[in-house]
């Protein structure tokens, strides 16, 4: 048994849905206080793999480790319970529902005092949803709204987010915020980011390390700016020439 | 004419907590449910027999009703559709489940009535409530149709500041839009919808216990008015609670006044095609405005 020293080790794991399997045995781990950036073509399983990690796409086999507990079977609440977070990328707030409403269900568990004091630093670091508090969430804009499902964990004080391509869609200027305030989340915070990103070049860019996923399988693993510079890889898989 | 209206308003007050508690069990499971009008039946079927049992005045047992409503709805929610709804079942079934459901609903009621005839020597199909006549400084007053607006107001009112103004009622907001977003919140959305199916079977409880004030009630009953109050609940728009008040009101009213007036000269209709009045609006509603009077405040959606 080889020693674990990530925060996440992932164990030849296979995940699917019903009786489909899409991420075939993938082994990686990804270290406390580091970018872990997910990348590969479309379709080739990096929102599966995430889903499978939280627990919410059916792992068929291997297994998920957090913090040195095995995670394999536990529901995601618990797993959310733990410090693990994950921002999905669709779906992913309550539209009918005030910002403020949101906000206040992510932090349901906490008592009022402590849930003012998070939202205050919360608010510090998203300090463009202050405007938009009280207005429901389906009048928003899509980068407005990745906003608040971004506050909606940070309200949690999670050591762990995984986000599941949240620059997608957006204005290249949103998505510079976006990419902007993950970083931060690493630097000021010390959390630990895993990133699927469909715009390759600017995560692998600011990610440590980095995850090539091709048709279910892992084609790469290591520093981010190695896959970068790789001729073939980035070329073949990723669309990316210098 | 007054009486006429005053009729159509405690008709249409009934019409409201059945079309609002049809709606809540929509919203939380996606049900077409066949069974609903039979939720009122136990109620009042409840509060009858405490009624008897206690020898409480008629509207002291109205919180029995209540009651016995609820903890029905909740035992069909944990016993078929919760159950149902875990595996995956779709639209289709649930909605076959709930015809499963009406048909031994009525039957259990049945039997029930068979032995609250033998043992508590009381009528027990085709009964009626007696009512009391109010005196309000002057003003003479049915009892019903105080007692009847006053359940719709204060259950509405009630069911605006749980859901508006109290953590649990957030909470069961975010659990019907979104049910696997709340669950990775930690909330316990099976806690919800239990919840949500009590508080629906309740006000439809309250609504049948002011029927045998004016229709002979029995155990089929329930199955009769079930046109009536999927014509409110999608006059409105089916998922909206507040289009589920407005279309009970023009639902009832229409009813009550239209069976009327078409059997005025020179029509002379019988009253018997009653039901053309619901069926009516129903059909053209699905064919003029699909999403029902929701659609006019909430474009958009």
């Amino acid at each position: 048994m080889r020693s674990r020293v990530g925060l996440i080790d992932v164990e030849d794991l296979k995940v699917g849905y019903g009786k489909l399997e899409i991420v075939h045995g993938v082994t990686f781990s990804v270290e406390k206080n580091e970018i872990f950036v997910i990348v590969g073509p479309n379709g080739s399983g990096k929102s599966t793999l995430l889903k499978g990690i939280f627990g919410i796409a059916t792992i068929k086999g291997g297994k998920v480790v957090f913090n040195g507990k095995d995670i394999t079977k536990l529901p995601p609440h618990e797993r959310s319970k733990l410090g693990l977070a994950y921002h999905p990328q669709l779906r992913n707030t309550f539209e009918n529902l005030t910002v403020r409403e949101n906000i206040f269900l992510a932090g349901y568990f906490l008592d009022p005092e402590e849930f003012q004091k998070r939202l205050e630093g919360v608010l510090e670091f998203l300090p463009e949803i202050r405007q938009f508090m009280n207005r429901k969430v389906k009048t928003l804009s899509g980068g407005e709204r990745q906003m608040v499902a971004f506050a909606m964990n940070l309200i949690r004080q999670p050591n762990t987010i995984m986000f599941d391509e949240p620059t997608a869609a957006l204005s290249p200027k949103m998505a510079e915020l976006i990419f902007d305030r993950i970083v931060r989340l690493k630097k000021e915070y010390g959390i630990t980011v895993v990133l699927v990103e469909q715009n390759a070049r600017r995560a692998l860019e600011l990610g440590d390390r980095a995850l090539l996923l091709v048709a279910g399988n892992a084609k790469f693993i290591g520093p981010a700016e190695e896959l970068l510079n790789h001729k073939d890889l980035a070329s073949m898989y990723l669309g990316l020439r210098d | 004419m007054i009486d006429l209206l005053l009729d159509a308003l405690v008709y249409s007050n009934l019409l409201v907590l059945l079309s609002i508690s049809l709606t809540l069990t929509i919203l939380t499971l996606k049900v077409s449910n066949f069974a609903h009008g039979d939720l009122a039946i136990v109620g009042v079927y409840g509060a009858y027999t405490f009624m008897v049992i206690l020898g409480i005045s008629t509207y002291f047992s109205i919180p029995f009703a209540f009651l016995f409503g609820g903890l029905y709805a909740l035992a069909t929610y944990l016993l078929v559709y919760g159950p149902m709804r875990r595996r995956g079942a779709n639209f289709v079934m649930l909605m076959i489940a709930s015809m499963a459901v009406d048909i031994s609903t009525r039957s259990l009621l049945h039997m029930y009535a068979d032995f609250m005839k033998s043992q508590l020597k009381v009528y027990s199909r085709g009964f009626i409530f007696d009512d009391i006549s109010l005196d309000i400084t002057g003003f003479k007053l049915q009892g019903i149709i105080f007692f009847s607006s006053l359940s719709v107001i204060l259950l509405l009112l009630f069911l605006y500041i749980l859901l508006m103004k109290t953590k649990f009622g957030i909470a069961m907001r975010a659990a019907i839009e979104n049910p696997d977003l709340a669950e990775i919140l930690g909330i316990n959305v099976e806690k919800v919808y239990s919840f949500s199916w009590f508080l629906a079977g309740g006000f439809a409880g309250v609504a049948g216990f002011f029927l045998p004030f004016r229709i002979p009630t029995s155990p089929d009953l329930g199955f009769i008015i079930l046109l009536s109050i999927f014509a409110a609940s999608i006059l409105g728009g089916v998922n909206s609670l507040a289009g589920a008040v407005v279309g009970g009101y023009i639902v009832g009213f229409s009813e009550i006044l239209g069976t009327y007036l078409l059997s005025q000269p020179p029509i002379n209709l019988n009253t018997a095609y009653r039901p053309a009045i619901p069926f009516t609006l129903l059909i053209l509603t699905l064919m003029l405005m699909p999403k029902g009077l929701a659609s006019l405040w909430s474009k958009g959606e």
